[in-house]
């Protein structure tokens, strides 16, 4: 099993869970009304949860076909749908690992707690750290250059948000 | 009509309207030239910025923006081979070949030209279509709303490129995001979990800065090292003479076409209609071998079908709310979070935004003209410069921004979730834009759902009553099940073959 094929499967199989927890939790809360009309709260939720389950039950077919090898039905491709999405491959994936996973985790990790500290330490001192390692973490490795920037960024964006919009950072 | 637009000219000959609108158009050429940086992104990330403006003015800035970056995306296309836009990779066919002979002063002039004229042309067809159909829509039910809202995200889902039943996945994943939150009608809580932040559901801008702010730029991480080949060390724009452009008026022609009428089909965006009317006129040309070298019919067909495409995508986004493309789709949230609500009623209600928005398009078409013979130099200089030091300070931007939208850090955990969310989807082919398009379409088309189906007693026939609502309701029912019939066939296939 190609690890494309396994990773549409996690994909799948997390949108079939979604579909069903969805489902399930809405016709719960609506059986907890008896007063309710035919059409309530629950009747779009349920329709939608409806529509996952059954999308995703059938890409999870296709996806399982296809990695079990048997005969199966052409493309789903629509007859107005227009031109094919490049896929990332492993070969793409094994050569730049290291550096993009590095990045992408990076990039989460420290947007995650830049957002916990505003408001808790002075903006323009958070934001110029920052974008001091944001900016190292994507290969601008000149020690000056990167400071001035991040600090001129930092003061710019100061100015932007602090004392011309105000905004209580 | 006329009435309307010269309302409209007063309203945005405001200098503050004016200078926005300026300042827009600047920003959207550079961003168009950066590669990574879309438009999409652009309008989200100012988005923020624009809270303390009243509508219109926001509206200038956002325009400004999304025809800026018609022209910008051929900029660095033509000079280094690298499209700043999807829409300018079409360009970059024949753009780069001409700088490469020489004449790259000649393509950013054929190129210019064709943005300026495609762009006057499509506003001239949102202006004359705009005020029709959205007389057509406004005498519609609850029930045509509904299903109108229903047909479009259909349309926009089955249009995407790739597998259709991931686009319908798309768009039902941003339906049930929208259904997050008290239920309007009944107030009853929805998928909040006991949780304070949720009551009011999802808000709009941290879904949108996640997707097309968070998710862009850790899609783009991988491309940070990619730099382009700058061979034009002293940009200008070499404008053709008069007799040049009617020489070639048939690529003018096709380009606008095609991109007026692309355009103006819900969810395929600018990029399809570039290669599109690319491909038509290599066909129908007597030396069809010669596209592809550097040619100006290369570049003014994509240029062309690229800027003429806003006036298509700006007819169902004033009329039916509806969104043409990424861009529109983001600045119906725009006027949804200045309060305006888009939709059939949006020339009715607020026919002052309609008419600033069409005017404002045609004076960003000027500015976009003006600016880029101006400053061509300076935008090369920005383009040469690596994104490693542009997406730090987008991330800033995004952050703050999503912070901005209610003052609390829930919703930037929310857009930084999306944006996760939103790139495993779109790494799997799962298109962000239908997510969006189900958020914003689905709480009109449930609470009209709703409405249509209390006001006939509970019968369903309602959404059959009339001729528009069986077309509707038939077309709908006629791509479900084709979609749903060619997925679930089991034909032997040959070995070998892929989806």
């Amino acid at each position: 099993m190609s690890f494309e094929r396994l990773k549409d499967l996690v994909v799948e199989l997390a949108l079939l869970a979604t579909g069903v927890f969805a489902l399930t939790y809405i016709v719960l809360e609506a059986s907890a009304d008896h007063h309710l009309k035919a059409v309530n709260f629950s009747t779009f939720p349920v329709m939608i949860s409806a529509g996952i389950i059954l999308l995703s039950a059938i890409k999870l077919t296709q996806t399982l076909t296809s990695i079990l090898g048997l005969p199966t039905g052409t493309s789903n491709r629509s007859l107005l749908s227009l031109g094919e999405r490049p896929r990332h491959t492993l070969v793409t994936m094994v050569r730049g690992n290291l550096k993009l996973i590095t990045r992408f985790t990076g990039t989460v990790s420290l947007s995650v707690a830049y957002a916990f500290m505003l408001g808790n330490i002075n903006f323009f001192v958070l934001t110029a750290l920052f974008l001091l390692v944001m900016f190292w973490l994507y290969g601008l490795r000149h020690p000056i250059h990167t400071c001035l920037m991040a600090a001129a960024s930092a003061a710019a964006l100061y100015g932007l948000f602090v004392s011309f919009l105000h905004l209580p950072l | 009509m006329i009435a309307g637009l010269l309302h409209g000219f007063v309203d945005v000959g405001h200098p503050v309207n004016i200078a926005l609108l300026f300042l827009g158009t600047g920003l959207g050429l550079i961003v168009g030239g950066l590669p990574g940086l879309s438009s999409p992104m652009a309008i989200v990330v100012l988005l923020p910025i624009t809270y303390s403006m009243n509508t219109l003015s926001a509206m200038m800035i956002l325009i400004g923006i999304y025809m800026g970056t018609k022209l910008g995306g051929s900029f660095t296309a033509i000079l280094m081979r690298i499209p700043g836009t999807p829409a300018g990779a079409c360009t970059m066919l024949d753009g780069y070949p001409m700088m490469q002979k020489g004449q790259g002063s000649a393509a950013l002039g054929y190129s210019t030209i064709a943005a300026v004229v495609g762009g006057s042309i499509g506003w001239i067809f949102a202006v004359v279509f705009v005020p029709v159909i959205a007389y057509v829509a406004q005498q519609t039910s609850n029930a045509d709303i509904a299903l109108i809202g229903l047909a479009g995200l259909i349309i926009v889902a089955s249009m995407m490129p790739g597998s259709t039943l991931k686009g319908w996945m798309g768009a039902l994943l941003g339906l049930l995001f929208g259904t997050v939150g008290l239920d309007p009608i009944s107030g009853i809580n929805r998928y909040t979990f006991g949780s304070i932040n949720l009551m009011s559901g999802i808000p709009f801008l941290p879904a949108l800065i996640g997707f097309f702010g968070f998710t862009v730029i850790l899609k783009d991480i991988r491309s940070l090292d990619v730099k382009g080949e700058n061979l034009f060390g002293d940009a200008t724009i070499s404008l053709p003479g008069v007799s040049e452009v009617i020489r070639r008026w048939s690529s003018l022609a096709i380009g606008v076409i095609y991109g007026i009428a692309i355009g103006a089909v819900p969810g395929v965006g600018a990029t399809t209609s570039t290669w599109i009317a690319y491909g038509f006129a290599k066909k129908r040309s007597k030396t069809p071998q010669l596209y592809g070298t550097g040619i100006p019919e290369g570049v003014l067909v994509p240029e062309a079908a690229a800027a003429a495409g806003i006036g298509g995508a700006l007819i169902p986004m004033l009329t039916l709310g509806i969104p043409g493309d990424g861009s529109t789709a983001i600045l119906l949230g725009a006027l949804i979070l200045h309060n305006v609500q888009p939709g059939v009623m949006l020339m009715q209600n607020n026919p002052g935004i309609v008419y600033g928005i069409l005017t404002a398009v045609l004076i960003s078409v000027v500015f976009m003209f003006i600016i880029a013979r101006l400053m061509i130099r300076w935008f090369v200089r920005v383009f040469s410069q690596d994104r490693a030091w542009i997406f730090p300070i987008i991330i800033v931007l995004a952050t703050v921004g999503a912070f901005a939208n209610t003052n609390t850090i829930f919703p930037v955990y929310l857009a930084i979730g999306f944006g996760v969310l939103g790139y495993i989807l779109d790494s799997r082919g799962y298109p962000v834009i239908t997510i969006v398009l189900g958020l914003i379409l689905g709480p009109i088309i449930e609470q009209n759902f709703r409405i249509a189906l209390a006001l006939s007693n509970y019968n369903w026939l309602t959404f059959i009553a009339g001729w528009p609502e069986r077309i509707m309701v038939f077309v709908i029912v006629l791509l479900i099940a084709n979609e749903l019939r060619s997925a679930m066939r089991i034909v032997n296939r040959p070995e070998g073959a892929r989806e």
